[in-house]
Order: structure tokens, then C-alpha cells, then sequence
């Protein structure tokens, strides 16, 4: 009810002053003249009056109240030429799309684009960062581009080891971020046990990235939000690129179709025949994997209307014989399903809608046999969804966003052990609605009030999360900003670091409360020149309800309960300092990122009670990402540092005998959790590559060294306790590792 | 640029360090362990008094012995006083102390030095196997019925029935039920057993004298059934299943100890996450008191022809 009454009383306000408004509006889409790809948060300025607007998701604009008169009106999109044109207004709403051209790249304009859209969404929300792809795909990195590696070099944001691509955002674990793919969620956004993220680099449009105290128009997790759009093809002509790597191949192709455009975009590993290729030597590897993805979309524009379809498949398989005889084998394949119906609309100039339905599912198999005894687990999430968001410019300091999701769930777990069998089937719906407002509520103030409740089915809850940010521009080199919110989420994720493969969702039912956070940032942003970017941000989050798994729980417990599965009654914080020093152009471009952050958890079952910090709690966290163009070369590199992670250290050894057999067994006994850290972590990375002409293509060599001097990093310990004296083992993580490889357009 | 590097690389071969810096402090109350096992209709067990040492040093299990310990095990009104044996921390119980008796609470009491360590334990109803079977793999209806101790004693061993042929068929034991939870054991019992597949040595990572003993997970079977795993079958000949319904103590131990975490994949977090302490069930120290009942079936392995 809390939201209806706020969404009424937000509308009452809004509406007359709608009705009273003079002027007309200005309003239109905004795309990218080489390839029609609608480029959302551009910035529309009217210079004379000091009016303007941002873009949409879509590329839509609409500027509201433009008195009578003639003005000169700036559309501009960092990487792409400022359109500029004087335009007369009389009585008249005026329509304009606009196209922009890619800015021809020199070496005094180059400009990472990290930060294209600070005027306006930039400039509102705190903790935010858009993000393009080729500045991403440049970045230095093992076998592939990739996007989830590349981020965990930006401040707040860490990783839990060489192989996981997983996103530790500002002391949440990974399952605090929700990973969306053109507005749909992800349920396992990885590859190879994590060691890539699902996103092809050649696929991405748009990464949107929200570090903490999201907007209302997101929701489902406490902690951050990675919203990554995909391309929609090209509508000028047909074009195309791709890559080989040492471990896979990809391949985007995109072109016009109707009224509208068309894209697909492959990936596939091949390292089965390497893997043959070295068993046929007589060296024993008995395994076998290999993964693929693939992603498509079309769309077709009538007038104001586009509907678009999308889809993404994506699939691991990974096969291990234990034996000749093919009695002991484990077979593991995962992957994610995702489908999208959209249909866009401009009711009316100052009225644009987006409406979804979309599936999502992800499903994990493991067939396991060991010595004739079969081993299986299955389980999968499958999702219907429902969404629609509506934007309406009501005047020309406001602007409503009205949105509803309507999601049904289905979970489903099966398990097999020597041919026993369980299973476990849910259903529940998660329904939720949102306002937000956009307000300049002064020449140098942004507000955006939001609110978002939410229903979910499972233990017949009902939450309302208001939300709050604030920007004011002290002048026209420095801003201040603020944001607040409460968020809850309602499906856990149980996965491991070195496993994703296994990862599954499951709902929190009612013998649980959901994980519950409220967040707070507060920032400064210093843009001394064009050049130049300093941010500096501090956050706090307090936790509640938080749920770990309970590895103690027996094998074939008939406990379903939340409760069972879990310990639960968590609490915890995370706060911290994050700056940010960008280089935007010039042939020297990169960033500076440092993070000084705490967190602690507290669970009634662990640690006797008392916080302590969880792995990820780092002190410290320093990159510096640097590229330096010449002409047809480019440099990059990445210096990273961090405080070690915590472990818990040994404190004592004794004996035991084992109730069954009564045979002597020595352990050792922990001391208190995370109570001691590993070295510091430190790696530096560097790239080259050289464009080159290749029957025509555009192409690109390029050689790539991660840990370039091959620090041994430490990963965890495992105390062994086969002898008299105890023996601490440290694993490490990756050695030096270069790869090489070439990408090519048309 | 060149000495960033070489400062970089002489960081990188630094990484090593000594072992003593990987142990932690120990927290207070933990020095002493106790270690008593308490099986219904049966004797009152031995007892062993140790303490932790620092994980430094090299360790000896004679060494970690409490010999000047005053152990008490209280039944009702009753008390047992426990009396020290020359083997380094082991204490043996009154010979005149009564069997052990199901649904009976027992206390324990240690006493070293005015330091006090102490813990109980409720026995549960006596566990019985009612029969075992096997099972055809394919249509899992019972293909015959083992014979049981009750039936013939020891000629178990002997009975045609109980032959089984490795690999063949799915081995199932129907129990009444006796309590929450159970844990269970196949000990090998010929002297000359001879492994049934020699890559039960590398696959277990365990000696063979070691593989002579498999114990299971500690599981619920709420519908009264343990099916028993080829992969837990490791050698030929005589071979013998307990069955053990436990205590609270002890399940509480064996789903959080060590061994089981292994057992689960040894990762359920984040790697190495997983290094928790057991829920012992002690106050004032660390270590087991835990009873249980137990039942046992006989039966032969054969290998497969």
C-alpha cells in the first residue's frame, strides 16, 4: 500500500504541473549514425536556455518547456561529434532524431569512455559507471576479453582469486550483485568454473554498473548492479568481427533486416582436440571440456514502435574419467537459457514505454559414477517475467519513471545416490512495482526519489524499499553527491570460488527473514579539465538476515526448510573509501583506483558468535590501469595490489579416535575465523597490439602477459597433519601466463 | 623502469615464508580433550585425557597424554570413579561398573589441576538391523535376503546367501529405526584380504592397513534404509557392516568434523573457507563424549570372476 499512496501522491504533484506547462517539447531518438544503435544516456542541451535531457535506455529524449524562440541544440555523446543545429520553436512539439558520427580518433582525442554519461546519470547517481566494451577488450587478460575481470580493476570492486571472475562489490560476496542481460537476470554468468564470464566481448553495447544504493527501477539483491545490454545490429549495412585465441573463437555478424536491424554473436572453446592432441602423446589428462555461447537479436521499427527479440544460450560441458572401464567418471554440464519479447512505444512526446515478457533459466547437471555407484544432481531455476517502465517527462524539472516486474519461479532439485532418489520441486512468484522521480529541483540540484515494493510469494512477503540520490554541482568543476536505500533480497545463491559450476538459486522461505541492507554514499567528483576525473566516494552498509550455506548438513537430510539448508541470522557492515583518478584523453589514457574498506559478519553459528571479517575484507585495494596509443600500436597495463585475504590459522594439533573404528586420528584445531591474512597480493599485466590491414579486414594482433612477473600469489591453506609435524600448505594462484591472438572486422 | 622491475620481481620471489606464521593463538578452554565412546550393552568404555599442543612442535600423541587427571562419569547417583593406566592419558573405569543402558544420561567430569572439563551424553534405544538384502540393480526388488547373526551366528560367513560377487547387485540394510541419526562401518576381517581394485590406493590416497576400515557419512535414513556403495567395498573376503545409531554428541561431531567436510568435497564456500572447528559438545575443553547402539551383519565379498 506504501507504494501506491507514494506513487499517487507523486502523480498529484507531478500532474498539475504538467497541465500548467508552457512551451513545447523537444523529442526524439538518438543513434549512432554508423550502425543505428540507439545510444542511451547521450546529452541533449539547449544552450540559450539552459535546458536539457539525457536519453533513455532506448535512445529517447524528450525536453520539455521549450519557450518560443530560436536556440542552438547540442547533442553530444562522448566518442561521437557533438550535433549541433539552431532550431526555431513556436506552438509546435518538435520531433528530432538525431544521428551521431563516430569521432575520428586522434591521438589528442581519445577518449576511454568509461564516463560518457557523467553528464547526467553520472551526475545524479552516486556509486555509478557506464561502461563501453572496447576499452574493456584492450585491457590485458588470460585467453579472452572479459568483462567481469575487467571490472574487478575498478575501485570497490575486487576478486577472489586468478580464476574467478566472480564481482566482490564493496564488501558483498557475488551473490549480492544482481547480473542482468538486456534487463534479465543471470543466474551463472560464468564459464569455466568461473574463470570467464558468459558476456562476449563482441556483443556488448552497453555495461551500466551501479556500485551501491541502486535506483528503484532495480531490485532483487543487496548490494550492486551490473546491467549489460547487447548490440542490436547494425542498420547501416552488414558488418561484422570476430577474434581467435589460444583457447576459443568468436564470431559476430550483424546487418539490416526490414525496418530494423539483426545480430548474432558465437563463442566457442576448442580445447578438446589440445586436450586429445596430448593424450595421444601418452600423457595422462583425463579430461574433457569445452563451452560455447551464443547470442542473437532482431528488431523491427514502425513509426514509434520497435519490438525487439533477443536471445542468449550458453553452455559448459565438462567430462572427467577417473577410469578405463568408464565406472568412474563425473560428468558436469551447465548453463543459461535466455529469451526477450520487447516492444517499445512514444505514446506522445512526453510519454515513452517499455514493455517485456522474457524467460530465463540456468541448469546444472552432475552425473558422477565411482566404482559402479551412480552419483547425480540436478538442479535448475527457470523464470517468466513480466516488465514494463514508463517514462513520463511531466515538466522540465520532472521526471516520473512508473515500473512493474512480475516474475514466476520455478526451482527444481533432484538428487541420486545408488539409485535413491529425492527431488524437490518450488514455485513462487515475486512481483514488484516502482516509482522514481527525476527532479531538478534547482540550477545545480538533482534529486532522484524513488520507492519499489515488493511481493514475493514464498513465506507471503511484502517489503517497501524507498530510495534516495542527490547531486549538486558547487560549480562547474566540482559536484557533491549522496544516495540512500534499503533493499532486500529473496533468493540466495549457494556456489563456491573454485565450482561454479555447481551454483544454484534458492528462495528463502518463511523460516528465514531475507537478507536485508541499507545503504549510504556520499562523494565528491573534481573535473579539473576535459582531461581529468577525480572522484572520491564513501559508502556504509549494514546487513541483516544474512544466510551461509551449512556445509555440515548430511547427505541425505530431508530438511527443505531455509532453515535447514542454512545458517541464518547473519548480520553484518562493510564501509569504506573509494578514489578514482581518470585520464580520459589523450594518447596516455587509464585510471588510478584505491579502495580502504572493512567488513565484518556476524553469525549466531560461526565463530562462536563473534564477527569477524569474510575473505574478501580487504584494507587495501590499489590498480592502476594505464594504455598508450602510437599510431597503429597500443600499450596497456595493469599494476594490482591488495591487502591478502584472511584465512583461519591453525592454533593447536591433537588426537582423537574416530567413535567407529576407533583408530587414532590427529587434527588440528582452528583458531578464530579469518583471523590472519595471507601475503599481499600484487600483479602487473601488460599488452601490445598492432593493427594491420588483412585481405581487406580491419585486424588486430595483439600478445597479452598476465603476471608478468609471475608473483605466486597465495590462494588459501590446508594444514596436513600426515606427519609429526604439522605441515601449513599454501596453494597458489596463477603463475605468469601469456596468450596471444588476432581480431578482425568488416 | 628497470629497477621497478627488478624491485618487482626480487617482491615476487619473496612470497615464501616459514610455516610458524600460517598457526594462530589458542583460544582459552580449549587445552584439554577428552575422548570417551560409550556403546549400549556394553562395558563401560576407557577414557583419555589429552591436551592440544601448539601446532609448531612436533607432535606426540604420548606427549599430549594428562596423566594426574581425576575423571568421574556420573549415572543418576551413581559415580564411577576413573583410575589412571600407565599409557600416557588413558583412564580405565571401576571393573565392578555396569553395563552401559540405553536412554540413560551420563556425565562426565574431568578434573585437572582445578581445571574442569565437562560433558554429557543420553544413550540411544538400542539400533537393529532387521534384515539385509540384495537388491537387483536395474529393477532394485530384492533379489535375496542375507542371513543375519540372530539366525546362524558366525555360519554368516559361510551361508550361500551371503556371498556377494563385487559390483553386482545393490547392497541394502533395513534397520528399525533406534534414533535421529546413524553412522556406519565396513571393516575388512580377513588378515589376507586382497583389494578389489588396485586404484582404491591413489583414487582414497590412503595406505591399505587404512583402507581395511571405511566409515560413512553420518546420514538420517528416516525411512530406515542405508544402502551401502560399491565404492565402499574395497577388499575381498569376510567382511563386516556396524551400523551405529548415535548420540547427539557424536552426530554433531561427525557432521562437522574434518573427515566429513572431506568427505562433502572439502569446499562448500570459498576455497579453504571451510576450516571450522567441530561441534564438540564439551565445556571447559574440546573433544568427545558421545554414545551410541549398534548392530552389525556379516557377509563374504567376492571378486568378480
Amino acid at each position: 500500500m506504501a507504494i501506491i499512496r507514494y506513487c499517487m501522491i507523486t502523480l498529484l504533484v507531478a500532474m498539475p504541473l504538467a497541465a500548467q506547462t508552457p512551451g513545447v517539447t523537444l523529442s526524439g531518438f538518438v543513434t549512432d549514425a554508423d550502425n543505428g544503435e540507439s545510444l542511451p544516456l547521450a546529452s541533449i542541451v539547449l544552450t540559450q536556455v539552459q535546458l536539457g535531457a539525457a536519453s533513455n535506455s532506448s535512445g529517447y529524449y524528450a525536453v520539455k518547456e521549450v519557450p518560443a524562440g530560436t536556440y542552438e541544440v547540442v547533442i553530444s555523446y562522448i566518442g561521437y561529434k557533438s550535433w549541433r543545429d539552431t532550431l526555431a520553436f513556436s506552438d509546435q512539439d518538435v520531433r528530432l532524431d538525431v544521428a551521431l558520427q563516430v569521432e575520428s580518433v586522434d591521438l589528442e582525442e581519445i577518449v576511454i569512455q568509461a564516463e560518457r554519461s557523467e553528464e547526467l546519470e553520472q551526475a545524479t547517481q552516486s556509486s555509478f559507471i557506464a561502461l563501453q566494451v572496447e576499452p574493456l577488450q584492450q585491457m590485458p587478460a588470460i585467453g579472452e576479453a572479459d568483462l567481469l575481470r575487467s571490472l574487478q580493476l575498478l575501485p570497490g570492486i575486487q576478486s577472489a582469486s586468478d580464476i574467478s571472475s566472480g564481482l566482490y562489490v564493496r564488501g558483498g560476496g557475488p551473490d549480492q550483485t544482481a547480473i542482468l542481460l538486456d534487463h534479465i537476470p543471470l543466474y551463472n554468468p560464468s564459464h569455466l568454473f568461473g574463470f570467464f564470464s558468459t558476456f562476449n566481448p563482441d556483443a556488448i553495447k552497453d555495461v551500466q554498473l551501479y556500485k551501491g544504493a541502486y535506483p528503484a527501477a532495480y531490485g532483487r539483491t543487496l548490494g550492486a548492479v551490473l546491467d549489460v545490454s547487447n548490440r542490436e545490429g547494425n542498420r547501416q549495412r552488414f558488418s561484422g568481427r570476430g577474434g581467435i585465441s589460444l583457447i576459443a573463437s568468436r564470431l559476430l555478424a550483424e546487418g539490416p533486416v526490414g525496418q530494423g536491424s539483426w545480430m548474432m554473436a558465437g563463442r566457442r572453446t576448442y580445447l578438446e582436440p589440445i586436450l586429445s592432441a596430448i593424450r595421444s602423446r601418452g600423457v595422462d589428462i583425463p579430461l574433457n571440456y569445452y563451452f560455447y555461447d551464443f547470442n542473437g537479436k532482431v528488431n523491427q521499427r514502425w513509426g514509434d514502435d520497435t519490438f525487439t527479440m533477443s536471445t542468449y544460450w550458453g553452455q559448459d560441458d565438462l567430462r572427467v574419467d577417473a577410469e578405463e572401464e568408464d565406472e568412474s567418471f563425473a560428468d558436469l554440464r551447465w548453463g543459461n537459457r535466455a529469451v526477450t519479447a520487447r516492444w517499445t512505444r512514444v505514446f506522445s512526446p512526453t510519454l515513452f514505454g517499455h514493455f517485456m515478457a522474457a524467460g530465463s533459466s540456468y541448469e546444472s547437471i552432475l552425473l558422477f559414477s565411482f566404482f559402479d555407484t551412480p552419483f547425480s544432481i540436478a538442479n535448475s531455476i527457470r523464470d517468466w517475467s513480466l516488465k514494463g517502465d514508463v517514462d513520463y517527462f511531466a515538466n522540465r524539472d520532472h521526471t516520473l519513471t512508473l515500473g512493474f516486474l512480475a516474475t514466476l519461479f520455478e526451482f527444481d532439485y533432484s538428487q541420486s545416490f545408488n539409485q535413491e532418489e529425492e527431488s524437490l520441486y518450488q514455485r513462487s512468484v515475486l512481483a514488484s512495482a516502482y516509482v522514481q522521480d527525476e527532479w531538478q529541483a534547482g540550477p545545480t540540484t538533482r534529486l532522484r526519489l524513488g520507492g519499489r515494493g515488493t511481493y514475493f510469494s514464498v513465506g507471503d512477503r511484502m517489503h517497501f524499499a524507498p530510495r534516495l540520490s542527490l547531486s549538486r554541482a558547487l560549480n562547474d568543476k566540482i559536484r557533491i553527491k549522496a544516495a540512500a536505500g534499503m533493499y532486500r533480497q529473496y533468493l540466495q545463491l549457494i556456489t563456491t570460488e573454485v565450482f561454479s559450476g555447481g551454483d544454484f538459486w534458492v528462495p528463502l522461505d518463511s523460516s528465514v527473514e531475507p537478507g536485508r541492507s541499507y545503504q549510504g554514499v556520499v562523494g565528491t567528483e573534481w573535473n579539473p579539465s576535459r582531461r581529468y576525473q577525480l572522484s572520491v566516494e564513501t559508502y556504509y552498509t549494514d546487513l541483516a538476515n544474512l544466510v551461509v550455506l551449512d556445509n555440515a548438513v548430511p547427505v541425505d537430510s530431508e530438511g527443505t526448510r531455509s532453515d535447514d539448508i542454512f545458517k541464518s541470522g547473519g548480520r553484518g557492515w562493510a564501509s569504506g573509501v573509494e578514489v578514482f583518478l581518470q585520464r580520459r584523453t589523450g594518447a596516455l589514457t587509464g585510471w588510478i583506483g584505491y579502495t580502504l574498506g572493512w567488513t565484518r559478519r556476524t553469525f549466531p553459528e560461526l565463530n562462536r558468535g563473534r564477527a569477524f571479517p569474510p575473505k574478501y575484507d580487504r584494507r587495501h585495494d590499489l590498480s592502476f590501469v594505464l594504455s598508450y596509443n602510437l599510431g597503429k600500436w597500443r600499450l596497456g597495463s595493469n599494476l594490482v595490489y591488495a591487502t591478502g585475504q584472511t584465512f583461519t590459522p591453525a592454533s593447536a594439533r591433537y588426537s582423537l579416535r574416530e567413535p567407529t573404528t576407533g583408530s587414532l586420528q590427529d587434527y588440528v584445531l582452528p583458531a578464530n575465523r579469518n583471523s590472519a591474512r595471507l601475503l599481499p597480493y600484487h600483479r602487473l599485466d601488460a599488452s601490445a597490439s598492432r593493427e594491420f590491414g588483412l585481405w581487406g579486414l580491419d585486424a588486430e594482433f595483439y600478445l597479452q602477459i598476465f603476471n608478468i612477473y609471475s608473483r605466486r600469489n597465495e590462494w588459501f591453506v590446508e594444514f596436513n597433519t600426515n606427519n609429526p609435524e604439522t605441515e601449513p600448505q599454501v596453494i597458489k594462484q596463477l603463475p605468469i601466463v601469456p596468450t596471444l591472438g588476432f581480431n578482425f572486422s568488416f | 623502469m628497470r629497477y621497478v622491475f627488478i624491485a618487482l620481481f626480487l617482491t615476487a620471489c619473496a612470497a615464501e615464508r616459514q610455516p610458524g606464521e600460517l598457526f594462530g593463538s589458542v583460544e582459552e578452554g580449549s587445552e584439554l580433550v577428552v575422548d570417551g565412546v560409550l556403546i549400549v550393552d556394553q562395558p563401560l568404555p576407557e577414557l583419555f585425557v589429552r591436551r592440544i599442543l601448539p601446532p609448531g612442535q612436533t607432535y606426540s600423541r604420548d606427549a599430549a597424554g594428562v596423566p594426574d587427571a581425576q575423571v568421574r562419569v556420573f549415572q543418576g547417583d551413581q559415580i564411577f570413579e576413573y583410575a589412571p593406566d600407565p599409557a600416557p592419558g588413558r583412564y580405565l573405569p571401576p571393573p565392578e561398573a555396569p553395563l552401559v543402558q540405553t536412554t540413560t544420561e551420563y556425565r562426565l567430569e574431568v578434573d585437572v589441576g582445578g581445571k574442569k572439563v565437562r560433558a554429557r551424553t543420553t544413550t540411544p534405544e538400542r539400533v537393529r538391523v532387521r534384515q539385509m538384502v540384495l537388491l537387483d540393480e536395474d529393477t532394485q526388488e530384492i533379489m535375496r535376503t542375507l542371513k543375519s547373526f540372530a539366525e546362524v551366528g558366525d555360519e554368516v560367513y559361510t551361508a550361500p546367501e551371503n556371498q556377494l560377487t563385487h559390483l553386482e547387485g545393490l547392497i541394502e540394510i533395513h534397520l528399525e529405526k533406534a534414533g535421529e541419526a546413524y553412522q556406519a562401518a565396513l571393516f575388512a576381517l580377513e588378515e589376507d584380504a586382497q583389494l578389489l581394485d588396485d586404484d582404491f590406493i591413489e583414487i582414497y590416497d590412503r595406505t591399505p592397513e587404512d583402507l581395511l576400515v571405511n566409515q560413512s557419512p553420518p546420514f538420517a535414513a528416516s525411512d530406515g534404509i542405508v544402502r551401502w556403495p560399491w565404492f565402499a567395498v574395497v577388499y575381498t573376503g569376510r567382511s563386516l557392516i556396524k551400523v551405529y545409531a548415535v548420540d547427539h554428541n557424536w552426530f554433531e561431531f561427525a557432521r562437522s568434523s574434518p573427515d566429513f567436510q572431506e568427505e562433502q568435497g572439502g569446499f562448500g564456500g570459498l576455497a579453504g573457507e571451510n576450516f571450522e572447528r567441530p561441534l564438540f559438545q564439551v565445556e571447559g575443553g574440546i573433544g568427545l563424549f558421545v554414545s551410541a547402539s549398534v548392530d552389525s551383519v556379516g557377509f563374504v565379498i567376492l571378486p568378480r570372476p
